[in-house]
């Protein structure tokens, strides 16, 4: 029976850690599997560096770190099933707060405030928060991942002024005018930059980016005004 | 992320936890190498599963607390058992029962040749 030696499980080691598998339960599964397999089929003189490197690529499709994607999706499934959940339910209560906190406030009737407060709090500082997390996970590259997570933030940000405001709190015109500043200085010209790089999105791009431009800035000459 | 020689992936897909879990209620303690030879001998090749559907699977369970792991140094080389854990052999059974009320499902779906006329 072939023997597998120290020296082969460090080599082990350090490439399957090179390919992208870091979690030490899979990388201690995926050696013991290989040794299992070089004491099956291997002869005491046969070469283990050369075997290794053609059994490795039976593990996988593509690359050995889909075991470590793999593990990590199944590990992640319920978190994000839950964080689904809560978007979901989070999102509806905060709706029906809101259209509720509005009626209340136009018929003047007692409890507007604490409803709207409410519902702003629930969709600014749990829903955002939430939706962020997962478009995050979802986006594929660093710059979509970048937008999306300052679009939110600039949302949650423009939903407390909306808040301050209705309830004539100290600070609402300063939320105000720098979320809608932080979207026309920061938001729009990266959004055009992320987009314009893509082939199938630079028409869309610019038209997107001047309507948000001229949105923000109609919306920013509304507050100044105000 | 299975390699089935016999049968093609979506019919099984789904079955490989119960498939692990019925084994290790049955074989007690059993390593990641082991399971993968003990379903293809007792499916004579009929189906081989993956490393890459099995370990992922393994750690899965691990987590969710139905498997239970003893880690034995053989140099410097780990070894994983896995046994069921107190949890884990009711979600067995729980599996077990379900997968087999599913297959009398499918057989009876599948064998009924229809002599009335629903029309």
């Amino acid at each position: 029976m072939f023997e597998v030696t120290d020296e082969h499980i460090d080599f082990m080691y350090s490439d399957i850690r090179a390919r992208g598998v870091v979690t030490e339960d899979l990388q201690c599964n995926i050696i013991d599997h290989v040794c299992c397999l070089a004491e099956h089929k291997l002869k005491h003189s046969d070469n283990f560096y050369r075997f290794y490197e053609s059994i490795i690529p039976k593990f996988f499709d593509k690359k050995l770190k889909e075991l470590q994607e793999e593990t990590d999706l199944l590990l992640t499934s319920k978190i994000l099933y839950q964080m689904k959940n809560l978007l979901k339910y989070t999102g509806i209560l905060s709706v029906i707060l809101l259209l509720l906190g509005v009626a209340f406030k136009m018929t003047h009737t007692v409890g507007a405030g604490i409803i709207l407060v409410l519902g702003a709090v629930l969709f600014a500082f749990v829903f955002l928060p939430t939706t962020i997390a997962l478009k995050y996970k979802d986006q594929d590259s660093l710059d979509n991942k970048l937008l999306t997570t300052v679009g939110f933030l600039i949302a949650m940000v423009a939903t407390v002024s909306c808040l301050f405001k209705v309830m004539h709190w100290p600070y609402a015109n300063m939320l105000r005018v720098s979320s809608v500043v932080v979207f026309l200085v920061v938001f729009v010209p990266l959004y055009y930059y992320v987009k314009n790089k893509k082939a199938e999105t630079k028409f869309n791009a610019l038209m997107n980016t001047m309507m948000m431009a001229a949105s923000g800035i109609l919306l920013f000459a509304m507050t100044m005004s105000l | 992320m299975y390699i089935c020689p016999m049968y093609s992936s979506e019919l099984i897909k789904g079955t490989l936890k119960t498939i692990i879990m019925k084994l290790l209620k049955e074989q007690g303690r059993m390593y990641g190498y082991e399971i993968t030879q003990c379903v293809k001998k007792l499916t004579d090749g009929k189906i081989q599963i993956t490393e890459g559907a099995l370990y992922p699977t393994l750690h899965s369970l691990e987590k969710k607390g139905e498997l239970e792991t003893e880690k034995v140094y053989i140099g410097k080389r780990v070894r994983k058992y896995y046994t069921l854990s107190k949890q884990g052999h009711i979600t067995a059974q729980e599996k077990l029962d379900e997968f087999s009320s599913f297959m009398q499902t499918m057989e009876s779906l599948l064998t009924i040749k229809p002599t009335t006329d629903y029309v």
